[in-house]
Order: structure tokens, then C-alpha cells, then sequence
């Protein structure tokens, strides 16, 4: 390489020389407005994202909140969470219970006058006792908490009737022994105000099958509801006259 | 070529460069870049914006004369600054925005050349047919100002024939303002490499040039 190349090197390295000279010479493209927008526009939505999300967050937190609490309160129902809901299957689950005990050992009383260890226990024991003897229905009635507000009363059916569903299995020998501490007749025919939509529709259940009906007498007598036990045969009878009953059938009355 | 007609060749093209040195216009201040940079990363979009200004116009002049397509160097403006922004949350000064930026550019422009299949060999011009074209140009005379047009039209037609290794070397040099070392950088291979490249490209514009110097003015610093 000669010289005065080497020396023309030396200079467009200083960034100095022709063809330095004749580069910045020629004629400068420049960015279009358009582009400068585009470019601008980009870098600004590029951020502005984050600050629209940190301005929703909180408003979305909350509606999230909301929504879960409302979620919680539907799923776990009226029956789950309100106590006037549960009062009328409280009663009816444990009045045989406590029935039960009262007529084997005779101390419904006692119990009933005990003093409670808690509360809720002592509404529950207060609920059993209108089941349990009919006469005392009405100091029971006197004794229990004030009424419940319309709105839960109105929600309690939809609980009875889930939880209905749900425990049928378990529930039915409770209602066969209802009758054992209370005249079967009467405990079916006029229960509480409260348990009387649930109790037609069991009795109903019970009364569209002659089978289980059969059953239903059959236990009555075992357990020596026999009054209630031949008021059930002959409702029985009434309803499902051709039925073929077998004569020794234990579901019929007991001729002496 | 001799060392007086390249000494004659400058007090032709003296008065043609008048203008102060873009590069080093464009990329002063490059102090604060990294700043900038930091700032926009934290939302400041005015940051962005000063940055933007500042390089915007080295930065598209270099895909624009390294792809010699309008459309397609429009196109590669933005994927280079859309990848500065999305890269904002990442940046780490570690070099100098520059190189950051160019570096992103240069990755673009061959990208582009791999996609299009045009690397290397498109619209190739040879520089010696470009000079005998104009040495048949009807002005064999011109004035000054129309020899200086002749010129620039001259030089961009060989800036345009150079190979693109040797076309992208010489405009990052020219563009950034970087040392040989951060074009090399940036273009991926030593700097010896980038200075070679550098230099070819630089004979041959100065060869495309030549013809422009004035005979007069040669033989009487002979």
C-alpha cells in the first residue's frame, strides 16, 4: 500500500479525509414523522400497561373478594350457616333420641330442668321436648328462641329438602320411631307448624309404597306402637284395598 | 495514487465539508444514555423520547444505506426500538448504549439479508462500472455544485456496491461513532477483522472518488 494510502487511512480514522467528507455530505435520510410516531406511540403503551394494571388491581381485588364470599355463602346454603334454618331438622333427627331416653328411663324432666353446659345444647334439648310428650308442647313452644326472620324462614325448606336428599338412608329409622314417644296418629297428622310441609311429604313418600308402608307398620308394632300401628293398617287399608297381604303378615292387626 | 493527488483531492472536496461531524454530534452525551435508559425502565417516557431523539437519526441512516430499501429499513427502525423497549426491564449498563443499540440494528439488517436471500449478492454495484458509467456522462465539465451532486451520487452508488460485511463496518464506524473495537463488537469478529473491512471499504471509495479530484490542481502538486 503506498504513502499516501496509508496516509489517507490515517486520516479517515481520525474521521477525517474525502471519503469522510463525501459520506456526511450526502443527503441525510431522515425518519418520517410517521415512524417517529410509531416508535413513540410503542414506547408509551409499553408502559402505560402497567400502570393501568396497578390502577385496577385494587377495584379487582375487591370484586374477587365479593364474588368468593358470595360463593361461599350460596354453596354452603341457608341450612349450613343460618340456625333458624336447621331448628325444624334438628327436631325432627333428635326428638326420637331424646324420646327414646325419656320413655325407657322416665326422665325427660330431669333432663329438660338440668342445667345446660352450652347454649346452642340447650335449644336443641328444648327443640326434642315438643316430639317428645305432646302435653308439654306448649311450655316447650313458651321456651323456645324468638321466632326467625321471615327471610330465613322462607330459606329454611330449600335446606330441609337438600339435606333431605343427602341423609335419607340415615333419616328414615328415625321417622319410623317417632311414633314410640308420641301417638303415631297424632305426631303425623298435626305435627308443628314448622315440620308440617316435611312431614307430609315423608308421610306421602311413605304411603306411595305398600311395601314400605308394610314395613313401616311392621316396625310400629315391633316396637309396640300398636294403636298407631292399626290406625296405619287401616289407613293402609283405605288406600291399597287389593293389596295382597299375607294373613300372618305382622303388618296386620293382632286378633286376641 | 499518488500522495499529491490525494493532497489535491482534498482542497477539492475542502469546501464539501463544511458540516461538522454527524457521529460525533449524534452520539455526544452518551454519558446519560445509560440513564435514560434506567429511567424509562421506570416509566419515564420523556427519557425514552430524549433517547430516541438522539439516535434515531444515526441509527435509521444505518438501515437505511446498509438495506438501500426505504420500506425495509422503516421496517427494521421499529423492530430495533420495539426490542429496546421490550428489553428496558433487562438493560444493564454494562456497555455503552450505542453498542447496545447498533448492536440490536446490525442483528436486524442480517436477519433481514437471510430472510430476503439477499445477502451479499443483491443489487450488487461494481464500483469500476459505476466510475466508466459516469466518466461517459454528458457534463464532463461541470460546475462546482453540480460536480459536488455528481460526486455524492458517485459515492453513494459505491457505498451501495460495497460488500455488506465491508457496508455495514464502515457505516457503523461512521454512524455510532464507535471505536473499531465496539464495531467489531457489535458485528461479531475481532477487532482486526472490522479494521480490515473498514479499510477495504474506505480504498474503495476513495477510488470512486478519484476521478472527482482535479487534474489541474494534480499536476501542480506534482
Amino acid at each position: 500500500m503506498s504513502s499516501s494510502d496509508q496516509q489517507a487511512w490515517e486520516r479517515y480514522l481520525a474521521r477525517e479525509g474525502e471519503v469522510a467528507d463525501a459520506y456526511r455530505r450526502l443527503e441525510a435520510e431522515s425518519v418520517s414523522p410517521d415512524l417517529d410516531a410509531a416508535v413513540l406511540a410503542k414506547a408509551r403503551d409499553a408502559v402505560q400497561p402497567r400502570k393501568s394494571w396497578l390502577r385496577w388491581g385494587g377495584p379487582v381485588a375487591l370484586a374477587a373478594s365479593v364474588l368468593l364470599a358470595v360463593t361461599l355463602v350460596i354453596e354452603s346454603g341457608p341450612g349450613g350457616s343460618l340456625i333458624p334454618a336447621t331448628v325444624p331438622q334438628v327436631t325432627m333427627m333428635e326428638a326420637p333420641v331424646v324420646a327414646d331416653r325419656a320413655t325407657s328411663t322416665a326422665a325427660t324432666v330431669e333432663t329438660r330442668s338440668e342445667p345446660p353446659v352450652d347454649q346452642s345444647m340447650q335449644s336443641r334439648a328444648l327443640e326434642t321436648v315438643p316430639a317428645a310428650t305432646p302435653a308439654q308442647d306448649a311450655a316447650a313452644l313458651q321456651r323456645r328462641p324468638a321466632p326467625s326472620p321471615p327471610r330465613t324462614q322462607s330459606a329454611a325448606p330449600v335446606a330441609q329438602e337438600r339435606r333431605a336428599r343427602a341423609e335419607e338412608p340415615a333419616r328414615r329409622p328415625l321417622q319410623r320411631v317417632v311414633p314410640l314417644q308420641s301417638e303415631p296418629s297424632a305426631a303425623m297428622v298435626a305435627p308443628p307448624a314448622v315440620q308440617a310441609d316435611a312431614n307430609v311429604q315423608q308421610e306421602e313418600a311413605l304411603r306411595s309404597s305398600p311395601e314400605r308402608w308394610l314395613d313401616y307398620i311392621r316396625e310400629l308394632r315391633v316396637q309396640g306402637a300398636t294403636a298407631a300401628a292399626d290406625a296405619q293398617w287401616r289407613a293402609f287399608r283405605e288406600r291399597y284395598p287389593q293389596f295382597a297381604v299375607d294373613a300372618a303378615d305382622a303388618a296386620r292387626p293382632q286378633s286376641h | 495514487m499518488s500522495l499529491d493527488a490525494e493532497s489535491n483531492s482534498d482542497l477539492v472536496l475542502q469546501p464539501l465539508s463544511a458540516s461538522p461531524p454527524r457521529a460525533a454530534a449524534t452520539i455526544s452525551g452518551s454519558d446519560d444514555d445509560a440513564a435514560l435508559m434506567l429511567r424509562y425502565r421506570h416509566g419515564d417516557t420523556r427519557a425514552f423520547e430524549t433517547l430516541y431523539e438522539r439516535h434515531k437519526g444515526a441509527l435509521y441512516r444505518y438501515l437505511r444505506r446498509t438495506c438501500r430499501d426505504e420500506q425495509v429499513a422503516g421496517d427494521l427502525f421499529q423492530d430495533v426500538w420495539a426490542k429496546v423497549i421490550a428489553a428496558r426491564d433487562r438493560y444493564e449498563v454494562r456497555a455503552q448504549f450505542t453498542t447496545f443499540l447498533f448492536r440490536i440494528a446490525h442483528h436486524a439488517a442480517i436477519d433481514y439479508f437471510r430472510r430476503a436471500e439477499h445477502q451479499y449478492v443483491d443489487r450488487t454495484v461494481d464500483p469500476e462500472r459505476v466510475e466508466a458509467g459516469l466518466s461517459d456522462h454528458p457534463s464532463a465539465r461541470p460546475d462546482a455544485k453540480l460536480l459536488a451532486q455528481q460526486m455524492s451520487v458517485t459515492f453513494k452508488q459505491a457505498l451501495d456496491a460495497l460488500p455488506v460485511e465491508q457496508r455495514a463496518v464502515f457505516l457503523l464506524y461512521e454512524e455510532s461513532g464507535l471505536s473499531l473495537e465496539e464495531v467489531g463488537r457489535i458485528t461479531g469478529v475481532p477487532m482486526e477483522t472490522a479494521k480490515s473491512r473498514l479499510r477495504y471499504a474506505v480504498n474503495k471509495l476513495r477510488q470512486a472518488l478519484q476521478r472527482f479530484r482535479s487534474p489541474v490542481l494534480d499536476g501542480s502538486t506534482t
